[in-house]
């Protein structure tokens, strides 16, 4: 097994997945999700630096 | 008003909260049981930090998702022999999304969505440039993977 993981812990990469992991962080392009996400997300820490609160609208109906 | 559409707020967890109403499948009694025993404790004692969505037009907080971050580290790790001139630092700092999840009735609703975008944001925007902090990370369950590539995560490997 080349990762180790638990919830409250870290990660330990070893093996091949070094290798996998560290190309991924060096030539991987932020995809356009990630880059909605991080959009959405400082707005989200913009408000909530300010309120204390974030307010969202869900998607379904009361 | 009936047919509006739901809102909720996202907001640091408060031993006021109420925790007992909160439904998850039987397979995720561990996210269950962190939610009513640690979460608070953990809350307080800055082990880790929780971030719930209650629904905001309640005044009884019924917390519907939430979402625990705490600090973390990826380490890379070498064989002895593998890398005799290996790096000097091959650990890097993250915080790690150690819990998420949502109350089966609420499924659905963009919660947990907008709880990932939420820690994005205050990784991002209020960690990365205080304090070293190199990854946000996390460890899903299998038939979560698509959900966190779908929000910009990329997958390492499975354990």
């Amino acid at each position: 097994m080349a990762i180790r993981s638990s919830p409250f812990t870290g990660v330990v990469i070893s093996g091949n997945d070094i290798a996998k992991f560290e190309k991924q962080v060096e030539k991987t392009a932020p995809s356009k999700a990630a880059k909605n996400t991080f959009v959405q997300g400082q707005r989200l820490a913009e408000e909530y630096s300010k309120n204390g609160f974030v307010r969202v609208e869900g998607k379904g109906k009361r | 008003m009936p047919g509006d559409p739901r809102t909720f707020d996202i907001r640091s967890i408060q031993s006021t909260d109420k925790l007992n109403k909160f439904k998850l499948s039987r397979a995720n009694d561990a996210l269950r049981a962190f939610l009513k025993k640690n979460a608070v404790s953990f809350q307080e004692t800055d082990i880790a930090k929780t971030y719930v969505a209650v629904d905001s037009a309640s005044e009884a907080s019924s917390v519907r998702a939430y979402i625990t971050i705490a600090l973390s580290e990826i380490r890379k790790e070498y064989a002895e022999l593998d890398v005799p001139d290996a790096e000097r630092y091959p650990h890097f700092p993250a915080v790690k999304i150690a819990r998420l999840a949502t109350d089966v009735g609420f499924e659905g609703q963009g919660m947990g969505s907008s709880l990932i975008e939420f820690v994005v944001g205050l990784v991002t925007k209020q960690i990365m440039p205080f304090v070293g902090c190199r990854f946000l990370i996390l460890d899903a369950n299998p038939e979560k993977i698509d959900f966190y590539k779908k929000r910009g995560f990329f997958l390492v490997d499975r354990i």
